[in-house]
């Protein structure tokens, strides 16, 4: 193993939302950074969203899930035993190079499930706390939105750093089905830039959102963050695969154990050690540091680690509409979004609520049902001719994610036999979605199909649980209690100081909205308090 | 760009592809726009992971390229199956005659001017909305606020 002779202030695991927004911070504070990713960068300008190659490539080498991609700079997930598998993707800017850039807050109540409901567990902090970082964050990242929307408190600050997208003819033909209704609709709030801003170019409405943005509007660490760290003196290392976490003798975090693409073994010496490594990958990396001292994971005294893994499931509705909506117009991840149903009604028969956001139609192959495997009959032969006529061009749709309940059998473990490139064990997955989700998704899988109903579909079709969960949550939850949370309000280990973590793994609920909003807003408050407190954070032995 | 496939095995992909994605009314079948010639080189070329199960799909089914042998094909081996139908749908769509025919110009971009007035703003959509009043539910009374 080669040694480092030098010791940081701080060593980051993961260069995705919430390392940036930490490395950023703790660089302009001068301290010294060091992140290892391993991943690599990613070149916009390769993006073929705006060439007719991009659903060939977006079927693999574009791919949400890792076990599709199959790269090496990713790591396998046993889904073995999983309902819903996981997306992600490893590299500078992590999963956001693939995410719709949907950027909504929690609500207040998101922070009170368990006072409010009855279940599941408060979060330490509340909305107001958050308020704050959310808005400095939406500054930094380049957020696209309207003020005043009834769904959430009145933003006390700024306004958004920029006007909303265009809702384009599906955003309008919505609309007019929400109106109709008098059902709550807002313009999507988005991470995608409508001016320039920063290193961020205006949106074009190629609406290839979910595959990568050719045009550079869509907003990404690797765009926003990464080089301002790097020029304030972080350094970041690509390539660089963590294997454990190590402590001193005292039991604090004393640094990282890293393995580069050349199979040789590192180890960065830090005073604080911080995991921004996703919900699978932030537990996968305690329970690999598993040590005499810490049996059963480091960090693991509450044995929560890797349990209450929530993912996010995400129903859908399609209609499909006699008019040409040119649908295959971007931006592609919320035109609008609704939150109608958001909270909890008793009346419903279950606990909490779920956001809708509408999605434009997409293109061709969005609506081969061969490809998507559907029986022989429903996609191939003239039934694909005739489905391109229904559904090309003329779809639109709602999609339903829906909070899951933290459930310790959702869990993340280790895998037996699957490993990573470097023979690291594989995390396996193992997530149920309960009776009160499916009784959840039910209900909004119906609201939705009168809403595109109202709006003058002719046709729709229900797709529940679709199989992406792209929001890794809940396995290493925050808390005041060691007894019943893996790390403190500030995402500091209870077991282990020196230890933080920032990703989303510390949500002790999921909320029914996109979480980096919410990931971003943690990281940056709880580098603050890192910050402000760096006088006290003593040198690793 | 060659994908490295036979004449044969080429001959074998142009008629399952008729039978996958056949003429209809306007749209041409799939051997009429090159499925087994300049398309699958274009769709091997970029998805080369294609290529090996593809060509097990091809060997397997010369002589007899039936719709009940693709009906039984896609029951008994749905992961090779999903290689062919891989092939024959994105190299179809790919097609620039193809994408003429159903109206689509591809991803473009379209600037617009973000300062202009929305629709739903000058027409008193958004306002009804805001005129419904708050709807989020406040955790320091347990109600809508």
């Amino acid at each position: 193993m080669t040694g480092s002779n030098d010791t940081v202030d701080v060593v980051i695991v993961g260069a995705g939302p919430s390392g940036a927004v930490a490395a950023k911070r703790l660089a302009e504070a001068g301290m010294s950074v060091t992140c290892l990713e391993q991943g690599d960068w990613t070149d916009h300008g390769a993006h073929v969203g705006d060439k007719p190659l991009w659903e060939l490539m977006a079927a693999q080498k574009y791919h949400w899930r890792p076990n599709v991609r199959l790269l090496a700079s990713d790591y396998p997930v046993d889904e073995s035993e999983s309902e819903i598998p996981a997306a992600m993707f490893n590299g500078v800017g992590g999963s956001a190079i693939l995410y719709s850039a949907a950027w909504p807050r929690l609500t207040p109540s998101d922070f009170r499930v368990r006072s409010l409901d009855g279940v599941a567990a408060d979060w330490p902090l509340d909305y107001w706390e958050l308020e704050p970082f959310y808005e400095r964050v939406e500054e930094v990242v380049g957020v696209s939105g309207l003020a005043g929307d009834p769904a959430y408190p009145p933003r006390r600050g700024k306004d958004y750093p920029m006007p909303p997208l265009p809702v384009g003819k599906t955003g309008m033909t919505a609309i007019k089905g929400m109106d109709k209704l008098g059902w709550h609709w807002w313009v999507g709030n988005s991470a995608i830039a409508t001016r320039p801003h920063g290193r961020l170019n205006p949106c074009q409405r190629i609406g290839t959102c979910n595959s990568g943005c050719p045009e550079q509007a869509k907003s990404t660490p690797d765009i926003t963050h990464w080089p301002d760290a790097i020029a304030l003196g972080a350094r970041l290392v690509t390539g660089a695969r963590v294997s454990r976490v190590e402590t001193d003798a005292a039991g604090h975090a004393s640094g990282v154990e890293w393995i580069d693409r050349m199979g040789d073994r590192h180890f960065q010496r830090a005073s604080i050690v911080i995991l921004c490594a996703n919900g699978i990958g932030t537990p996968r990396l305690l329970l690999m540091s598993e040590t005499g001292r810490f049996r059963g994971g480091l960090a693991n005294g509450s044995g929560l680690v890797g349990r209450n893994l929530m993912m996010h499931g995400m129903s859908v509705v399609i209609g499909a509409f006699e008019e040409d909506l040119q649908s295959w117009r971007g931006p592609f991840g919320q035109h609008l979004y609704s939150m109608e149903f958001y909270d909890t009604d008793a009346s419903r028969g279950f606990l909490r609520g779920a956001k809708w956001q509408l999605f434009p139609g997409a293109g061709p192959m969005a609506f081969h049902a061969g490809v998507a495997g559907a029986p022989y009959d429903h996609g191939w032969g003239e039934q694909m001719h005739r489905n391109t006529d229904v559904w090309f061009g003329k779809s639109m749709g709602w999609s339903i994610i829906y909070e899951d309940l933290p459930d310790p059998e959702n869990r993340v473990t280790l895998s037996g036999d699957l490993t990573d490139s470097d023979e690291l064990p594989a995390p396996r997955i193992r997530f149920r979605v309960d009776d009160n989700a499916r009784r959840l998704s039910a209900f909004h899988l119906e609201r939705a199909t009168e809403a595109l109903e109202a709006a003058g579909a002719h046709s729709t079709q229900k797709i529940p649980d679709t199989d992406m969960g792209a929001h890794l949550l809940g396995t290493a939850r925050m808390g005041d209690d060691p007894a019943s949370s893996v790390v403190d309000r500030w995402g500091e280990a209870h077991d282990v100081p020196g230890l933080f973590i920032f990703d989303g793994s510390v949500f002790p609920t999921s909320g029914g909205v996109n979480p980096t909003a919410t990931i971003c807003a943690l990281a940056l408050r709880n580098a603050e308090r890192i910050v402000a407190r760096r006088r006290d954070i003593r040198s690793a032995a | 760009m060659s994908a490295g496939f036979t004449e044969s095995q080429r001959e074998t992909l142009a008629r399952l592809a008729d039978i996958l994605a056949p003429a209809y009314g306007k749209m041409p079948a799939a051997s009429e726009i090159g499925i087994a010639g300049t398309m699958l080189d274009t769709v091997i070329g970029y998805r080369p992971d294609l290529r090996p199960e593809l060509a097990q799909v091809l060997n397997r089914a010369a002589g007899h390229e039936s719709e009940p042998w693709l009906r039984a094909f896609l029951e008994d081996e749905p992961e090779l199956f999903a290689a062919l139908g891989a092939v024959v749908a994105h190299g179809y769509y790919i097609n620039e005659e193809v994408r003429r025919l159903i109206g689509y110009p591809g991803q473009e971009r379209l600037p617009f001017d973000p300062d202009e007035t929305p629709e739903y703003a000058a027409n008193g959509m958004l306002g009804r909305v805001q005129a419904r009043g708050p709807i989020w539910r406040d955790p320091r009374k347990g109600e809508n606020a």
